[in-house]
């Protein structure tokens, strides 16, 4: 088995010119100790790609929404572009060579993601202040108040499929699953198109 | 100037600290002398309990990072040494199918403990690595001045006139112009097949917009492929204990 492990960070390169950035993701695999993963002239990490740079979001609330939609689903479809090949890979294995000259199959699976918090909340397509791990309310963040389920992202974009004039309903009408939608995402803002 | 070796990266001041590390931890280097270090036989375990503290020492001291670990200087890496093969061996349990049911449970990695096939030229990659570390450049020299020409932003016409004026020995360095030079340059890097950039556009309504990327399998094995690794590549889950008997997490492969 090869845990991948994948980092990204957008990074700003110059603010001459138009504010070039640059976003960067980077891969290393879990088959290493960390004692050398970490170290930086081991060039374990690779950079796997770069992600497209949004246009700047226009000065008007209603473009800002429609443009961050956009970009939400433009980074999805790029990384499931660059991740594709795991999808076959994950179950059925594929053969690898490896450093001790035999060529084994390996199953490659994506095991973690190493990302800050605001790169969490625009990969994710949630709001900056909720937690992106689990589902506790933001203004519960930093007690010990209760235990909160974690997020489930293939259940919000199958309610957001099963609801979709949801933003049209009042509190009063709502059904169950409406209801359950509206509590997970309250730390929602956009959602990924269904692949 | 610290120097590196090429395939346990200890560290060496001295030319003839290396080569004496060279010589006795890899001596004859090939394949067979890979699968016996991770595998070491036994009398050498069984030592292992007259210098038990030094076998339990992290192994951060001996794999350290250049810049941020002050236990892994030169002298500790030259006074360490000989006993490098020996060292790399926590005290580790590999769990076997029986005992892990997980692994026991899935149907669709039968078959994963079988290797496929042999890795073509391989064991001559390792050997050539060994035996010319200049490779696939013809001798050192040959290195020295391919490097100055790079660092020093020759030209290719003038590195086609050093060597049609005959300044240079062309016979010597094993190259006689840039073209011969530059196909020995797609030589140099042996894993430079798997990290082919690729290109895609996607549309975001207004423009169209490319963007690069590598293919992810193709990444995967250049790590896997890396023989600077193959001692410290771990396949299979682990469970490691402390000397107290607590179990350590510290490694994605003896997670439970």
């Amino acid at each position: 088995m090869v845990p991948i492990i994948g980092m990204s960070d957008q990074t700003n390169l110059t603010n001459f010119s138009g504010d070039k950035k640059a976003w960067p993701v980077n891969m290393t695999i879990g088959n290493l100790p960390s004692t050398i993963r970490k170290r930086p002239g081991s060039i374990a990490i690779l950079l796997l790609g770069l992600l497209p740079i949004p246009p700047k979001l226009a000065k008007c609330s209603r473009a800002d929404k429609l443009h961050r939609l956009i970009n939400a689903y433009t980074h999805g479809g790029v990384l499931e572009l660059i991740f594709a090949p795991l999808n076959g890979t994950a179950r059925e294995g594929a053969p690898i060579d490896c450093a001790d000259g035999k060529i084994w199959r390996r199953f490659s699976i994506m095991s973690g993601w190493i990302v800050d918090h605001m790169e969490n909340v625009t990969l994710h397509g949630i709001k900056s202040n909720p937690c992106p791990k689990c589902e506790v309310p933001p203004e519960e963040l930093g007690s010990r108040a209760g235990h909160h389920g974690g997020r489930d992202y293939a259940r919000y974009k199958r309610y957001e499929r099963e609801n979709p004039s949801l933003d049209s309903e009042t509190h009063d009408t709502l059904t169950l699953a409406t209801r359950m939608k509206l509590m997970v995402s309250r730390g929602g803002k956009t959602f990924f198109k269904d692949s | 100037m610290l120097v590196k070796c090429s395939f346990c990266r200890k560290r060496y001041a001295r030319a003839g600290a290396y080569e004496t590390h060279l010589q006795s931890a890899h001596a004859n280097l090939d394949i067979v002398l890979a699968s016996t270090i991770r595998n070491p036989p036994a009398d050498v375990l069984t030592d292992r309990g007259t210098d038990l503290s030094d076998a339990n020492e992290p192994i951060e001291h001996s794999n350290s990072d250049y810049e941020s670990d002050p236990a892994g200087d030169t002298a500790g890496s030259e006074r360490n040494a000989p006993d490098d093969t020996r060292r790399r061996e926590p005290e580790t349990e590999v769990l076997e199918d029986n005992t892990y049911p997980v692994a026991a449970k899935q149907e669709d990695c039968r078959g994963a403990r079988e290797a496929i096939g042999e890795v073509k030229k391989c064991k001559e990659q390792c050997r050539d690595l060994f035996e010319n570390p200049c490779a696939p450049l013809a001798s050192a020299q040959g290195f020295k001045l391919a490097s100055w020409f790079i660092e020093s932003k020759v030209s290719k016409t003038r590195i086609n006139d050093y060597f049609s004026n005959s300044i240079g020995n062309s016979t010597s360095v094993g190259y006689s112009s840039i073209y011969t030079l530059e196909n020995l340059f797609r030589h140099v890097d042996l894993y430079s097949p798997y990290l082919q950039w690729l290109e895609g556009h996607v549309e975001d309504g207004q423009r169209t917009l490319p963007f690069f990327y590598r293919n992810v399998l193709g990444c995967v094995s250049c790590l896997l492929r890396q023989i600077a690794y193959r001692d410290d590549l771990v396949y299979a889950p682990r469970r490691e204990y402390q000397q107290s008997g607590q179990k350590i997490y510290a490694e994605m492969h003896t997670a439970d």
